[in-house]
This record gives C-alpha cells, sequence and structure tokens, in this order.
C-alpha cells in the first residue's frame, strides 16, 4: 500500500503523484474537454474517485478513478465552471459554480439531482463560497450576500440569512453552529437549524477563503496580511498574525499542532493553541497549496513546483 | 491589492494546490519527469509540473 499526491496545477494538468517518490501515477489533461486550466478547490477523495472541479471559460466536475486515473463521470458547467471544494453527504456530492449555483450530483454517475442559484447573476464572483453539507443539509453563502440552507436531497430551500455584504469564505460548520464571512468585514456564526445570528464579529479586514475549525478554534485569512484564530463563539480572538506582505498559501493548515501559513516564499508553523512562531523554512518560489501527512509535508508553489519536504525543527 | 486580486493574478500565472490521500500504486503508472533535489536534507523530492 502506497500513497497519493493529488497535484492540479494551471497548465490543465491533473496528477496523481507516489508520495514517497514523487514518480507520477497517472495524469490527466482538462485542456482537452474545453476551455478550462485551473483547479482551484479541494477534491473529494472516496475510496475509489478523485472528485474536484475544474475552472476556465467552462469547467467541469470530474470524477477520476483514484488507482487509474480514468475519468468515471464528468459534469461541464458552462459558465467559467466550478472553483469551490466538492463536499458530499451520503451518495450525493455538492460544489458551488462561479456562477454562484449550487448544485448536487449523484457520487456514483455524476447525473445532476438539482441546482440550486443565488440572488447574483454578475461576473465577478471569483472566490465563490465552498459549500458545507451536514445533518441532512447542505450551505453556502452566495456573492448575493444570503447564506442558504437547502435539504441535502430535495434542494428545497429551508432558510436564507441576508448578511449584508457578499460572502467571502467558505461556509464551516460545527455541530448546529455554521460560519461565514463577509467583504463588510464580519464573521458570523448562524444557528445551522434556523438561520438566526449567534455570535458577529467585526474584523479588520474582510474574512477571505476557507475557514478553518480544530478543536475550539476557528482559523483563517483576514485581509491579506492577517491569520486569526477565534473562539467558537467569536466572542474572543485567540491571536492574529501578521504577514510580511500578504499570505500566499490557499489556506491555513492545520498539521499536528501547528497551523501552516505560506508568506510568499517562507513556510511558517504557528502553534494552533497560541500563535506562537515555531518554526519557518524558505523555499525557492511562492508558496501556494500544502499538502500534509503524518511526516512529510507537500509544497506547491506558483510557479509550478512541488516540494516534499520534512521539517526539522 | 485586496483578496481578488491576488486570486485574479493567481489564475494567470498558476497556482499549484496539493491534496493527500492513500493510494495503491497502479502497476501500469506512468515515468514522470521529476528530479531528486540536490543536498538539501530535508527536501526529500521535487517535482515540475509545469505550471
Amino acid at each position: 500500500m502506497g500513497d497519493l499526491l493529488v497535484v492540479g496545477s494551471c497548465n490543465g494538468k491533473i496528477r496523481a503523484l507516489d508520495k514517497p517518490s514523487g514518480q507520477v501515477k497517472w495524469e490527466y489533461d482538462i485542456t482537452k474537454d474545453g476551455d478550462q486550466r485551473q483547479f482551484h478547490g479541494d477534491p473529494l477523495i472516496t475510496d475509489e474517485l478523485v472528485i474536484i472541479g475544474t475552472d476556465g471559460n467552462i469547467g467541469h466536475v470530474y470524477a477520476f478513478e483514484r488507482s487509474t486515473g480514468l475519468v468515471r463521470w464528468k459534469y461541464r458547467v458552462n459558465e467559467r465552471g466550478v472553483a469551490s471544494d466538492i463536499v458530499r453527504l451520503g451518495e450525493s456530492v455538492y460544489a458551488v459554480t462561479l456562477g454562484d449555483e449550487l448544485l448536487c450530483l449523484d457520487l456514483k454517475s455524476g447525473k445532476i439531482n438539482w441546482t440550486f442559484h443565488g440572488g447574483y447573476s454578475g461576473q465577478d464572483c471569483l472566490t465563490c463560497s465552498s459549500p458545507a453539507a451536514a445533518n441532512d443539509r447542505v450551505y453556502f453563502g452566495g456573492v448575493d450576500g444570503f447564506a442558504y440552507a437547502l435539504h441535502a436531497q430535495s434542494g428545497k430551500l429551508i432558510w436564507k440569512r441576508d448578511l449584508g455584504a457578499k460572502v467571502t469564505t467558505s461556509a464551516a460548520i460545527r455541530g448546529t453552529d455554521l460560519y461565514l464571512g463577509t467583504a463588510k468585514r464580519h464573521l458570523y456564526r448562524l444557528d445551522a437549524d434556523s438561520g438566526d445570528v449567534l455570535g458577529d464579529t467585526r474584523t479588520e479586514a474582510a474574512p477571505n477563503g476557507r475557514l478553518v475549525l480544530l478543536d475550539y478554534s476557528l482559523f483563517g485569512f483576514v485581509g491579506d496580511e492577517l491569520l486569526a484564530s477565534f473562539d467558537l463563539s467569536l466572542k474572543k480572538l485567540r491571536w492574529s498574525v501578521e504577514a510580511s506582505k500578504q499570505w500566499t498559501s490557499a489556506k491555513p493548515y492545520v498539521w499536528r499542532d501547528v497551523v501552516l501559513a505560506g508568506n510568499r516564499r517562507e513556510l511558517i508553523a504557528f502553534r494552533s493553541s497560541d500563535g506562537t512562531r515555531q518554526w519557518s523554512h524558505q523555499f525557492p518560489e511562492t508558496i501556494r497549496g500544502i499538502g500534509t501527512s503524518p511526516d512529510i509535508l507537500y509544497i506547491g508553489t506558483l510557479s509550478g513546483s512541488v516540494f516534499a519536504y520534512s521539517p526539522t525543527p | 491589492m485586496d483578496r481578488h486580486g491576488w486570486y485574479l493574478r493567481s489564475l494567470v500565472i498558476g497556482a499549484v494546490l496539493l491534496f493527500f490521500t492513500p493510494f495503491e500504486p497502479s502497476p501500469n503508472s506512468l515515468s514522470a519527469p521529476r528530479r531528486q533535489a540536490g543536498n538539501i536534507s530535508e527536501i526529500r523530492w521535487e517535482f515540475d509540473s509545469g505550471g
């Protein structure tokens, strides 16, 4: 039994690398399916499949066979594709398109079960919110400034909540608490059952990207420069650290007892409990994606190099 | 530059995202452009994805 590292790059190639050696086990070129080149969301990986969204002038949701890279199914999205993470609930998978539409696809066949369109119809949706799914519901934050809860099976709207500004983060859920950030510099905790606002904190800049939950903390980027940790009630900012210019990693990554973030070419590890800087390492290129395993980190860079790195703090 | 500006730039110059999962190698594996890292002991290997 070996290990797989899936690498999506902006030349349209998705590859599965053997983790110990870096050798390519399979690859697929999405440009042969249309004008699309990028992978910006996290895939869903099951026992058999790697399911991932692509974007460009068009995009798809692909399901690759994990062991061979063969395309099990693909679902075409005409309006610029899918840059969100793929999430699963039961035998369905969910994604948000760059047209601000929530998709529900059958996991095994890729057939569309239902779609739901938020209230937005413009073109500046570059970081559409990734959905979250739990307890037979799926949640997402729209560019129209609403948080939505839908029945996972039927797509029926259960509630929506006006947050007053474009949602700029992924949805994150813990128990019955749903977290979302907005362009008007707010981070919200909503009741996932009702949509009622349970907590609301004003932030120095707009929270953005993916929110990461760990134990009793929520981590996220605030603006370009701050990495922040909040308590789950959002009543307390636990700690924050500032990048020298801007954080460049796709999100904060939790690994062991630290939170990792890319500060341009510098990978920095902060103790998750209090934000104390633990160690750092310089790479020759700007850091973007980070993969983790128990002992090795896999550092993807904007110029395309991937490094298997063993920290020795 | 705000975060959206950064994101747009990343669309242009490319980004490598990594995802990890257990994997069983295929017997018909591809060979790959790959090079071992030099004398930096902490770098186990380096792979150029080309973009």
